[in-house]
């Protein structure tokens, strides 16, 4: 209603329906306004024109009319309020009503076709189910608090980003006087806790299973606002750094599974390896602890200790870079003010960082390992790039199969434009279809999401507890979402031909011509399909290439025929069972008898799977020479180490057994470490201090190959050995075992069984090789490989089955003007280059632009890559060719049938 | 007016509109005229509340409304009867029947002796 109108009314109360002005003002009044006021006109017309008619004077008639009709202005209020009322439910009716008419048709129209809206729906299916198939994975990883923690924001983790020689590393692992720093520097109010993870033995036997213990210090349980499902959680004497309280805290998973729910599980003991606890409690089955792969039981670190001189190890120690650090803080204020202080305190601890480093709060869940960032994180992370991009060539591909069906629709769609059908409602029905398209393809894709996500958690992240099924509600909305709004895009994509169309042109023609505008999108998303698909492939490419060059790093050993045996937990071992370290030479001859087993030797520590460290000290130097970065390392080994393992003897000798307590004190050195130390000398004139200064100096008789230290992917460690007769370890020696080829596996139930022959009263034996070691460690290069030649395998293919249907589709366009062209002379060799020229066009740029955007986003794989350029030129090449070929043989398929077009036919065809 | 008599009126109106409709459709000027004749002058209903009343029973669905030409000529809205209209006017009619008999007939009778 017009502001005028209404002060009209309410200044003068006279009835105003016949003014000139208000008749104009009705014209562009609300309709049930217009209704209202023509409807009272009519009445008061009337009512006036009998009473004139029964002898009245127009005024006395007027007068009366107004009387018997009441208060004009609220009744008129009134009146136009219930008239919208009905209004607006008429058209919502009325709206359902079309809605359901277009429903009806859509659905009949895609019956019609199913072999088109199959295609379209799984396509499209596909595209958004690899993506939520992702998100499944990212939403637990990232997005979701850690399960069963109350008030979840305002528990953090400590993260520390530092210098690390050329590159910027974040690592959530700190040492435990790096913990008690960071303990002084947390502000009032704040519960703080560490923890760290380990798998030991559920038992005292050798074959018990492993369990993954969390050992806690601090309020652990506090930090996570758990409530014990049973019993009690550690008390504040339990979990200090100084006690030694053998108490335990199961999972609810555990105790079902081990204990059948019984609450009498509280107060029996429970054995960890040589540690027995007594069970205090059971958490509630939410929790499952702040790392990725579920806890089954907690203990207090204190319990760590050496059992006889109940002294920690970890307390001092400045190389066990192994602890979480959890802090609830319950005012988001504080968090900042503490990142600057923590990164103070870590840095006067002075282990790792400088004055760059930095100190900040991030989620709870462990997604570093202990070794920085996890591999398999990291490729799940660009997993969702590589989705992304699988979604938009499916989302290509349907523009195309959308553009083609709307071309065979167009006689269709001009009738019926012509016959009255508005655009928009021709719209509402594209989009109607649309979502009846996407959400076929979302349920769809909620199986596929499944299923690759299935596939993903147990190829890729094995170890997680995931907790939750794949399909939950946010997985739904999340696919469901993307379905339509992917839908609707495309569909509005290919339909912008629908918003002009030439009417009489459509009409008269037939569907020969397919429309510039609707040439222009298919040809672009031919382009963008191809380009997409240079990109996957490219990097499936950079990923193979990148797995061979990891898998032909030589680590220095010879990983095949070589497997290590021990006994045993090494803290048990050394600490408390001499029997039976002092055995171990003789099981190591037993060994060496078994058929099959070449030779024997005996080393400290397991190469990969540790590391030994003494100080080293050259005699006429004050100071070693700088290390590059090289990790140094020392294992104690026995005669016949080197050959066993397959490290090369490259200089003097090795080890013999004259070498022993009071003779001339001998090391071997690694080739690296000889020219660190004596760049162009000979190392075998040479002497090394190793302990003490004031040690006797070792005559360095051997020089031998370089090996790896820690891991596959790393640079050679400066390595040095001394013999165990010389120096005594301080626990029991592992023994390597060299067996003849191709036996690695099949001995190791033997060396098991030699194990228990040698020990038959305590035996926890222990057969490990390199070749497992480095199987872990090549997984996330394996899995990055596979699935990104996958990935890429499914683009060239999509790409192939789009350049077909696209340069098909054209022919099946231009049938006449083939025919007209054989007609007139024109010869097939020309034809077939007409229609492979332009769909190579079209491909090319395509390849182009991929090639591009594969340079472009190459930094983004980068640190997933083993010494291999994301922007590989080979690579790129190899991609470009092999997509350029399958083109080629795509668009040659119906080019060569156009070839054999009967030119009468064609022209007939019309 | 109170409201309590406007309720009564209004569901009363109600009826007596609907009866009017039930004989064929009417603009709103013919079932004023309808009713002031048929009550022979006795109800004074205000114009206004019956208009009320055929917009609520249009917004309930018992009539509906269409434009079109009075017999002079000019344009009008009509009133159409619907099914549901029709339903509640019999429904309405039947207790309004009852309602009406029941009065009459505690006015026509005498106390009997006890």
């Amino acid at each position: 209603m017009s502001a005028g109108y209404r002060n009209n009314r309410d200044g003068d109360n006279s009835i105003a329906w016949r003014s000139g002005w208000k008749k104009l003002a009705r014209l562009w009044r609300p309709a049930a306004e217009r209704n209202v006021d023509d409807e009272q006109q009519f009445h008061f017309e009337q009512k006036v024109a009998d009473f004139v008619a029964q002898g009245m004077s127009a005024r006395d008639a007027r007068a009366r009319a107004e009387e018997e009709f009441g208060d004009v202005a609220t009744v008129r209020d009134s009146l136009t309020e219930i008239d919208h009322r009905v209004a607006s439910r008429k058209k919502r009716a009325e709206w359902w009503e079309s809605f359901g008419q277009d429903l009806r048709y859509v659905l009949r129209g895609l019956r019609r076709s199913p072999v088109f809206t199959s295609t379209v729906v799984i396509t499209l299916a596909l595209g958004v189910g690899a993506n939520a198939a992702i998100f499944s994975l990212l939403d637990r990883l990232y997005l979701q608090p850690t399960p069963g923690v109350a008030n979840a924001h305002e528990v953090s983790r400590v993260y520390q980003r530092f210098q690390n020689r050329n590159e910027v590393a974040t690592r959530s692992r700190f040492a435990y006087p790096e913990m008690r720093a960071l303990r002084e520097s947390a502000p009032e109010g704040t519960t703080v806790a560490t923890y760290m993870s380990g798998k030991p033995r559920l038992g005292r036997t050798g074959d018990a299973p492993e369990v993954r213990v969390t050992y806690v210090e601090g309020d652990y349980f506090r930090v996570a606002g758990v409530q014990p499902k049973l019993g009690r959680l550690f008390a504040p004497d339990e979990y200090r750094a100084d006690g030694m309280a053998m108490v335990a805290v199961l999972s609810d998973a555990l105790w079902r599974s081990k204990y059948g729910a019984d609450r009498a599980a509280i107060g029996q003991t429970i054995d960890l390896g040589a540690h027995r606890h007594v069970i205090i409690g059971v958490s509630p089955p939410a929790f499952r602890g702040f790392e990725l792969d579920a806890a089954d039981i907690w203990v207090p670190l204190n319990s760590m200790g050496n059992l006889q001189t109940r002294k920690p190890d970890w307390y001092e120690s400045k190389s066990m870079i192994a602890m979480g650090a959890l802090l609830r803080i319950p005012r988001a204020g504080d968090s900042l003010a503490f990142q600057s202080r923590a990164a103070r305190a870590l840095k006067s601890v002075g282990i790792i960082g400088d004055s760059t480093s930095m100190v900040f709060m991030g989620s709870p869940t462990a997604t570093l390992s202990s070794r920085g960032q996890n591999a398999e994180l990291t490729l799940s992370t660009r997993l969702a790039g590589v989705a992304a991009v699988i979604l938009l060539i499916a989302c290509a591909n349907v523009v195309n199969l959308l553009l083609s069906r709307a071309n065979q629709r167009q006689r269709e769609t001009a009738v019926r434009l012509a016959l009255g059908v508005s655009r928009q409602r021709l719209l509402r029905q594209i989009l109607t279809e649309s979502v009846v398209m996407a959400l076929l393809s979302g349920m769809i894709a909620l199986y596929v999401a499944h299923v690759l996500g299935t596939i993903m958690r147990t190829l890729l992240l094995p170890d997680v507890a995931w907790g939750t099924a794949i399909v939950g509600p946010r997985l739904i909305t999340v696919t469901m979402l993307l379905s339509v709004v992917a839908g609707v895009a495309v569909s509005l994509i290919s339909t912008a031909q629908y918003s002009r169309p030439d009417l009489s042109g459509a009409l008269k023609a037939t569907s020969r011509n397919g429309g510039r505008r609707s040439h222009w999108v298919r040809s672009g998303s031919l382009a963008a399909q191809t380009g997409l698909s240079i990109v996957l492939l490219a990097a499936a490419g950079v990923f193979v290439r990148s797995l061979k060059g990891v898998e032909a790093i030589d680590i220095g050993y010879d990983i095949n025929n070589v497997a290590f045996v021990w006994v045993g937990n090494d803290t048990e071992i050394a600490n408390h069972r001499t029997d039976i370290i002092e055995r171990i030479p003789a099981l190591a001859e037993r060994i060496s008898r078994t058929p099959g087993v070449q030779s024997t030797a005996l080393v400290n520590i397991m190469p990969m799977y540790g590391f030994g460290f003494e100080s080293l000290f050259l005699p006429d130097r004050d100071s070693l020479p700088p290390s590059n970065g090289a990790e140094k390392s020392m294992s104690i080994v026995s005669p016949g180490y080197f050959s066993t393992v397959g490290i090369k003897l490259k200089k003097g000798r090795d080890f013999e057994l004259t070498d022993r307590k009071g003779a001339e004190p001998v090391i071997i050195v690694s080739e690296l470490l000889a020219s660190n130390f004596w760049t162009g000398q000979d190392a075998l004139t040479k002497c090394v201090i190793v302990g003490e200064r004031t040690d006797p100096c070792r005559r360095v008789v051997g020089v031998v190959g370089d090996t790896h230290f820690s891991a596959i992917v790393e640079g050679d460690a400066m390595q040095y050995y001394v013999p165990a007769e010389q120096f005594p370890p301080s626990g029991s020696m592992r023994i390597a075992v060299r067996v003849a080829d191709g036996q690695l596996n099949a001995i190791q139930p033997y060396l098991i069984r030699a194990v228990r022959a040698e020990y038959p009263d305590w035996a926890i034996p222990t057969v490990k090789t390199l070749a497992s070691a480095l199987e872990r460690e090549l997984r996330p290069w394996r899995t990055g490989a596979a699935i990104f030649t996958g990935a890429g395998l499914l683009a060239l293919l999509v790409a192939a089955i789009g350049v077909y249907s696209s340069i098909a589709y054209t022919i099946e366009q231009r049938t006449r003007e083939m025919g007209v062209r054989i007609a007139l002379g024109a010869r097939v060799n020309d034809i077939v280059r007409l229609v492979v020229g332009e769909g190579i066009r079209v491909v090319g740029a395509g390849i182009l632009l991929g090639t591009l955007a594969a340079i472009a986003l190459g930094s983004v794989v980068k640190s997933l890559l083993y010494e291999t350029s994301p922007r590989d030129p080979l690579v790129l090449t190899a991609s470009a060719v092999v997509l350029l070929a399958v083109a080629v043989i795509a668009s040659g398929i119906p080019a060569w049938r156009a070839s054999r077009v009967d030119p009468l036919a064609a022209l007939r065809s019309e | 007016m109170t409201s309590s008599e406007l309720d009564f009126l209004q569901g009363t109106l109600d009826v007596l509109v609907l009866r009017a409709l039930s004989w064929e459709p009417m603009h709103g000027y013919a079932i004023a005229r309808f009713i002031r004749q048929g009550s022979g002058e006795t109800f004074r209903i205000l114009d206004g509340a019956l208009y009320t009343s055929l917009h609520r029973m249009e917004e309930k669905g018992w009539v509906e409304s269409e434009w079109g030409l009075s017999d002079k000529g000019k344009r009008a809205k009509f009133y159409v009867l619907t099914t549901a209209g029709r339903r509640a006017l019999t429904a309405e009619a039947t207790s309004w029947d009852r309602y009406v008999k029941a009065v009459a007939g505690v006015m026509s009778a005498k106390p009997e002796p006890a």
